[in-house]
């Protein structure tokens, strides 16, 4: 604060000061004994601020120089984990001041007093607000074009591991994978189908969070980072809210409209259309156990699974999927085999839920009195 | 029907994988799939796979025997699962003699073969001159020749599911290699399975220096056998 305005807030609060004093002594009794706090000339001077922006990314500059000083990490040490370690501890014990919309921000500041700090460049990379092992699923086929641009985003991410699936290809995939990342590559000369990956690859994790991404989409590392938050935070299943770039209902594809209607069937009509079918979206360890990893070969039977055991699902990011979505032959067309497939997987999940929980699922039927014509059930 | 998943680690081998994998197609007559590991080769043992349509797990540097074989038996979707070095060549009946011994018995968990180089009871002088002799006379299904031992060595080492379920993967604090196969057989035998040798199969083992040069080799059996009596506080070598 300047010292003008210092003055001129110490003017005020003396003059409330003075205002309140004969409030007091206007209420006092005769003999009781006048109790006054004891309040310290700071506050009396400057009211609490409530950090902004600004000063929270001076704190996170000077924590970072603080971690780089107090620290020296070991050569064959991972640094981006180990910093990554240190900024964490201290974003998770001041999450609860630090404004969320500006983590992007005070996760530079952190990254930019540390490397000041410990005199090295300023590395590219993107800080995750968890302690947790966190491991990247990567789906391959054909993507030669785009995968290079999806490894290099992941691997600003402090990740321990990244599993790349590499299925059906005649392309470069393999090769580029190969030389330009640290990943464990799976190559299967044939094509597994869609989302057998996603199984095949959680068996292999041993990661306490996993985040799934297609090949064939790079995402900025930043944008991924609300889907390793939501595990951190609780949830089991992180999911990516479409609901924006969906239009009206008499638009939306028959895809579309079962995703939402399992959802509203199992109960939870606040997940709308979102629906593990897509990616990318984030599982908790406890999520792969209690699913099973062969059930995610069929996403909303995983679904349907995860909704029954009452695991945490929400739906903590926005990512456009669907304009940029990839035209295959195989996925366009009002009748085309993958709609086909995911309208069948819908179907297999309905029977599983129904087989448990009965043939209405959440919605009974409260309102008939079916047993006056012969009828029963609800 | 029983697949078997045969799991190959590799490091830099191209030529003997493709021998191998060459005779796995040659002499296996039941159905089976590969998965080979590859633990960071250099040379082009991953164009190989990949050409020849072999499931590949490739990995960015070399992570020792233990660690490779459990991520292959991960991958693995066969009702038994087998180990098997690179620089082997398999013979006919090979696989469906093992299996025969394997499952004659419920409480069978491990089977290997005699070879004419390895550790402990399963080496024996090589009954053939030629590899195309083994092709012609070699193997005849004989359940006689069976008979049970305390341990299988690592270089072709055939277990069933079950067992995997019951006692899990291998141990990968003997990375890169050594004992592992002495532990497994001790654990299965522990959960009252019972290992065997098929007398009855004979694979070609080149004995190549899968591990370095020879004082390394020394080193590594040493440390990794004090490690063995760290862990289970007897010497391994009485079951060799």
């Amino acid at each position: 604060m300047s010292s003008m305005r210092r003055r001129i807030v110490r003017e005020k609060a003396a003059n409330n000061r003075k205002r309140v004093k004969s409030r007091r002594s206007a209420h006092t009794m005769v003999g009781r004994k006048k109790w006054k706090p004891h309040v310290p000339s700071r506050l009396a001077v400057e009211p609490a601020v409530d950090h902004s922006m600004d000063a929270w990314i001076k704190e996170a500059y000077d924590a970072g120089g603080r971690d780089a000083s107090l620290h020296q990490i070991h050569e064959a040490v991972d640094h981006k984990r180990c910093i990554n370690q240190y900024w964490s501890g201290w974003f998770l014990s001041n999450s609860k001041s630090i404004p969320w919309r500006n983590y992007g921000s005070i996760s530079n500041a952190y990254l930019d007093g540390y490397s000041r700090r410990a005199g090295i460049a300023r590395p590219n990379w993107v800080l995750i607000p968890t302690n947790r092992t966190v491991g990247v699923i990567v789906m391959v086929m054909n993507e030669e074009h785009t995968i290079t641009g999806v490894i290099e985003q992941l691997q600003r991410l402090p990740l321990n591991e990244m599993i790349v699936i590499v299925n059906g290809s005649t392309d470069n995939s393999f090769s580029i994978v190969r030389k330009i990342s640290d990943a464990m590559i799976v190559h299967y000369s044939q094509p597994l189908g869609h989302d057998v990956g996603r199984a095949i690859g959680a068996n292999l994790a041993y990661s306490d969070i996993l985040l799934f991404l297609d090949g064939d989409m790079p995402i900025y590392a930043e944008h991924l980072v609300p889907f390793i938050y939501g595990i951190e935070q609780g949830l089991d299943i992180a999911l990516n809210d479409i609901t924006p770039f969906l239009g009206v209902f008499s638009s939306r594809d028959s895809v579309t409209i079962m995703k939402e209607f399992i959802n509203r069937s199992m109960g939870r009509p606040d997940l709308q259309a979102n629906s593990l079918t897509a990616v990318p979206h984030a599982l908790s360890r406890k999520a792969v156990e209690e699913i099973g990893c062969k059930h995610l070969i069929v996403p909303p039977k995983a679904q349907t699974i995860a909704i029954r055991k009452g695991l945490n699902i929400g739906a903590p990011q926005s990512i456009d999927v669907i304009t940029k979505n990839r035209i295959r032959d195989k996925n366009v067309g009002s009748s085309n085999p993958v709609a086909d497939m995911i309208v069948g997987d819908h179907l297999e999940a309905l029977e599983l839920a129904m087989k448990a929980d009965g043939e209405r699922l959440a919605l009974h039927d409260s309102i008939r009195n079916r047993s006056f014509a012969g009828g029963s059930g609800n | 029907m029983n697949l078997t998943s045969i799991i190959i680690p590799n490091f830099n081998g191209r030529q003997l994988l493709m021998d191998c994998i060459y005779s796995i197609k040659q002499f296996t007559d039941t159905p089976y799939e590969i998965i080979v590991v590859d633990n960071g080769s250099t040379d082009d043992s991953m164009d190989f796979c990949r050409m020849d349509g072999i499931t590949l797990l490739s990995l960015p540097a070399n992570k020792g025997f233990p660690a490779a074989c459990n991520l292959g038996l991960k991958l693995a979707s066969g009702d038994q699962l087998l180990l098997l070095n690179n620089d082997t060549i398999v013979t006919p009946n090979w696989l469906s003699n093992m299996l025969d011994c394997l499952y004659s018995s419920e409480d069978i968990g491990i089977v290997g073969p005699t070879t004419n180089y390895a550790s402990g009871k399963q080496q024996i002088p090589m009954p053939f001159s030629s590899l195309n002799e083994i092709a012609e006379h070699g193997n005849k299904p004989d359940k006689e020749k069976w008979r049970q031992v305390e341990r299988i060595v690592g270089i072709c080492f055939l277990f069933t599911r079950k067992v995997m379920d019951r006692i899990g993967l291998l141990d990968e604090r003997f990375s890169p290699g050594h004992y592992e196969d002495d532990d497994y057989c001790h654990r299965a035998r522990l959960s009252g399975y019972r290992s065997m040798i098929a007398g009855d199969v004979f694979i070609y083992h080149h004995g190549s220096a899968s591990f370095g040069r020879q004082d390394n080799l020394k080193q590594l059996l040493a440390d990794n056998r004090q490690k063995f009596i760290d862990k289970w506080s007897f010497d391994p070598n009485l079951f060799i």
